[in-house]
């Protein structure tokens, strides 16, 4: 049982920090895309696939997921951010589709639907890392520095342009900042983030497979970052928390897995339609929301 | 004679693309909304074609009409009961987006919920395969295309003739402007989400017809394929849409004439984006949504 409850806050961590990157976006930028688990599972499928063919570890892996979670964030960015917030949400579904369809459909890369299995768990200071416990003190730790960051970040000149930038653009522009190449700035570090959180999470199952990332991970994530609270961090994070916990309570439920999973996929929708009525500012709902 | 193939492929996907376009369009060149519960229309559309068709034992036609009423009706509640009510709390675009989304995600599940994960065919009557050679064309491929010729002219028929669809059209560039002629742009919108709505059984049913079944989480990508179908054509021109759609299918039937089949679509979608990047209005547009989100 403590197992249990330790395996489901190492989710937390990872959900959460997915959560954290995307109100970067969403939040302090106001940019809207619906990617970011398509960008997760890049972080995921970039370490697998270096870990079983090249022999990387979490660590190696973990950069290199960083690095691939950027780059598709700019691919997105560039063509769709000149022009405007619809073209990006545009750019950005397709790309959640585009990305799925090739976890799914590149059987000699990516294992196709049955997935790739017997990623190596991370070792640190020479040992592995192997139970729960442990798992959850590196994903902490690892979290929290970049949960730090991404506060450092928006505390910094340049979260308060994003800010600038999300409450009237003209502004921003008319004072010569370049806003275009600060949105996909912001968009390269939030898809970093994600495809890091990727890493964490092909290194914590060992076995990555396509549906953990389709589009309904998009909008998980999206709907732990408006039930938390845009444009706070902390929010999303305890979001992630309460969309991670509140459908485990389901399990106990006498009801088989094929009932279970479309259960919990409604529970998920009721609680982020309910909080777009009652409180569209989420659970953490400061000012910082987005009127 | 791969390639007369894939056109033939290509023309038939591209015949559901357009209504899927169109259906798009309709709604979002007039409101602007991001309706991602047109999917979940989409779903519950064609589920209300196989309940009608299987448990009604309805003729397949008959079928399709009822499914296109309930699309239409719940087109009409999505903006009377989900989009009216939040823009009056003050949400924003944003908040409605998810909102949206969340509506959904509730509609899929509840049919893998009422009808099981796995999905349904019908089995409807249609012309037997015809043979050129090595050319072959399919019962659903003949239907198709010609079915949605009609169903998009007599649609540009009402967009272009009737009073409604130019009332319709002109919200697209000037909402004031129709308030000020005493125009119900409320009523208006809710004919547009009605209309847009309707035309989704009928991609749904000629998908039936050619022997693609339909499964609980296919609305999402029909969102997809409207949308980019949409910005392909021009925002502000419904009727691109329609065009553009049919580009679509074409070029991703004829992407796998190159290519191996997996890359298809992507290769499409990193088309018409690249194209949207040089030329952000479409191939028919004229100007950009003045709204952002």
């Amino acid at each position: 049982m403590t197992t249990y409850i330790v395996g489901v806050l190492v989710v937390v961590m990872i959900f959460g920090l997915l959560a954290v990157s995307l109100d970067l976006l969403i939040g302090y930028t106001g940019l809207f895309t619906i990617v970011h688990g398509a960008l997760f599972g890049m972080g995921a499928y970039t370490s697998a696939i270096l870990a079983k063919s090249l022999g990387f570890g979490f660590w190696g892996g973990g950069l290199a997921a960083l690095a691939a979670g950027a780059l598709i964030s700019l691919l997105i960015a560039i063509p769709s951010l000149r022009v405007s917030g619809h073209y990006l949400v545009l750019a950005s579904f397709g790309v959640q589709e585009v990305l799925h369809a090739l976890y799914l459909n590149l059987d000699s890369v990516t294992g196709g639907p049955a997935g790739m299995r017997g990623i190596p768990r991370p070792r640190i200071f020479g040992s592995e890392i192997a139970s729960n416990t442990a798992y959850l003190a590196l994903y902490s730790v690892l979290a929290a520095v970049f949960i730090f960051f991404l506060v450092a970040l928006v505390r910094s000149p340049f979260g308060l342009l994003l800010k600038a930038i999300r409450e009237d653009e003209l502004v921003p522009q008319a004072l010569g900042k370049p806003v275009v190449a600060l949105k996909i700035k912001a968009f390269m570090v939030s898809g970093a983030t994600a495809g890091f959180a990727g890493a964490m999470y092909a290194h914590y199952i060992t076995f990555v497979s396509p549906e953990t990332f389709d589009v309904h991970a998009s909008i998980l994530i999206l709907s732990m970052v408006l039930i938390g609270g845009m444009g706070t961090l902390w929010g999303p994070f305890l979001g992630a928390a309460v969309l991670t916990v509140l459908p485990e309570a389901l399990r106990f439920l006498p009801l088989d897995s094929t009932t279970l999973g479309p259960l919990r996929q409604v529970v998920y929708g009721v609680v982020l339609v309910v909080f777009c009525f009652v409180r569209p500012r989420g659970l953490a709902g400061g000012r910082g929301g987005i009127e | 004679m791969l390639f007369v193939q894939l056109l033939v492929n290509g023309i038939f996907a591209g015949s559901l693309y357009a209504l899927l376009g169109l259906s798009f369009a309709t709604i979002f060149a007039t409101t602007k909304i991001w309706h991602f519960a047109h999917g979940a229309v989409y779903t519950l559309g064609a589920y209300a074609i196989l309940a009608a068709s299987l448990h009604g034992k309805l003729p397949f036609a008959l079928a399709a009409a009822v499914g296109v009423a309930a699309a239409a009706v719940l087109g009409v509640l999505s903006l009377t009961a989900l989009y009216r009510p939040l823009q009056r709390r003050g949400a924003s675009s944003l908040v409605m987006v998810m909102a949206s989304l969340g509506v959904m995600v509730i509609a899929d599940n509840l049919i893998v919920l009422g009808f099981g994960p796995t999905g349904y065919s019908i089995d409807v009557s249609v012309p037997a395969t015809l043979s050129f050679g090595p050319v072959l064309l399919t019962g659903g491929q003949m239907v198709a295309p010609v079915t949605a010729a009609i169903v998009v002219a007599l649609y540009l028929w009402f967009l272009f003739r009737s009073i409604h669809g130019r009332r319709m059209r002109a919200l697209i560039d000037n909402e004031e402007l129709l308030l000020l002629n005493g125009v119900d742009t409320g009523r208006l919108k809710m004919l547009a989400f009605a209309m847009g709505s309707a035309l989704l059984p009928c991609a749904a049913a000629l998908s039936i017809v050619s022997g693609s079944g339909i499964s609980p989480y296919f609305g999402i990508q029909a969102v997809l394929t409207g949308a980019m179908a949409m910005f392909f054509g021009g925002v502000d021109s419904i009727e691109g849409a329609a065009v553009a759609g049919l580009a679509l299918g074409v070029m991703e039937s004829l992407a796998a004439y190159v290519l191996p089949t997996e890359w298809q679509t992507a290769v499409t979608y990193a088309a018409v984006l690249l194209f949207l990047m040089v030329r952000p209005t479409g191939l028919f547009g004229r100007s950009l949504p003045k709204t952002t989100l």
